[in-house]
């Protein structure tokens, strides 16, 4: 398509949030992170209960056999990414790489059609231990982190 | 201090004032937008509408003029990129060059670039880091940047670049090229912000 001077405008509009550094009564970066950081601690408990839920779903669908999880896949994409956003939150940061690398499985499969069940199955076992009210310790968890971004890198998908 | 030895005046930390901004929130996971509510509240927004999908979001936005507008990228029918590229595509929209941050809570090039494309100002990773947030919505109001409209795209204009380049980095493109020139995978926060400015 040719593209003529007449076919582009370029203006400056006015910088609606240019407010927010003229106000007198304004606070510091540093005050208003702290005080929204506090605000999010108080989620926590909230968070790790709906991370557990949403992972009780998942396996539900797993647990009806590979054709559900295949044809449930986006669905379960989905849970996986309501995990991925929030867990961090939750102080549940492997739990949240766990589940991205479900959504990354998902996404492969939808884009290429790649499909591979054992790596899959294995995020899901990592889903479920770290979920767990015994979930291991932070390095022990690391480790899996690493172990499945490889697994990952092994069947094509690089995050 | 040594007679003769300039005195140096303290840097003040910049402050900033969300009381009078209005933000649009667009999230379909209750948990996430539960979340994010209190970062701005923690920010001492107040002037605050929240919407679970982009149907609801498209109400508002015909008839409210937003100073920031918040979406999630992952939201099932339309999604938060779809919905920017809707407030981006009507010129007489009261929202039409309104700053548009998309969170997304798995970022790989395809996405950041899919956002960049429909106009988006900035990409942001969930879950959301407050100081992050923040120093992306300071960064939008410092902006002198001015806005394209052209058949193919509406948005900022990102033929120029106006921040400093980072500590170690000799020329930008050069580092845009490596970046690019990467296999697909999460980008992180600096990785977004560096095809973004």
């Amino acid at each position: 398509m040719a593209l003529f001077m007449d076919d582009v405008r370029i203006s400056t509009p006015r910088n609606r949030l240019a407010k927010i550094l003229e106000g007198i009564g304004g606070r510091t970066i540093a005050d208003m992170s702290s005080d929204a950081e506090s605000r999010v601690a108080v989620l926590a408990g909230a968070i790790r209960k709906f991370a557990a839920a949403q992972v009780a779903e998942i396996m539900e669908i797993h647990r009806q056999g590979e054709i559900a999880m295949f044809s449930e896949s986006r669905r379960v994409s989905s849970l996986a990414m309501n995990i991925a956003e929030t867990a961090g939150a939750g102080q549940m940061h492997p739990l949240g790489e766990a589940a991205r690398g479900v959504c990354a499985m998902i996404d492969a499969l939808i884009a290429d059609g790649v499909w591979h069940t054992e790596a899959l199955e294995a995020h899901l076992n990592a889903l479920v231990l770290f979920s767990c009210p015994h979930a291991p310790g932070e390095k022990e968890m690391a480790r899996v982190v690493a172990r499945l971004s490889e697994l990952r890198a092994a069947v094509g998908i690089t995050d | 201090m040594a007679l003769g030895t300039p005195a140096t005046k303290p840097v003040e930390p910049t402050r900033l004032d969300l009381r009078q901004a209005k933000v649009l929130l667009t999230d379909d996971n209750k948990a996430s937008s539960s979340i994010i509510s209190q970062v701005l509240v923690g920010f001492g927004i107040r002037l605050k509408s929240q919407c679970g999908s982009a149907a609801e979001a498209k109400e508002i936005l015909k008839i409210e003029v937003f100073d920031l507008i918040l979406l999630d990228g992952e939201m099932p029918d339309e999604d938060g990129f779809d919905l920017a590229q809707y407030i981006r595509s009507d010129p007489n929209g009261p929202n039409f060059t309104a700053p548009i941050l998309i969170f997304s809570g798995y970022t790989p090039k395809k996405k950041v670039l899919r956002a960049r494309d429909v106009g988006a100002n900035f990409v942001v990773t969930k879950p959301i880091v407050p100081k992050v947030l923040l120093e992306r919505i300071q960064w939008m109001a410092r902006t002198t940047r001015d806005f394209v409209e052209c058949p193919s795209y509406s948005g900022p204009d990102r033929r120029y670049q106006n921040r400093p380049l980072p500590e170690g980095v000799s020329e930008r493109r050069g580092d845009t090229l490596r970046l690019l020139s990467a296999p697909e995978r999460a980008l992180s926060q600096n990785d977004i912000d560096s095809l973004f400015d």
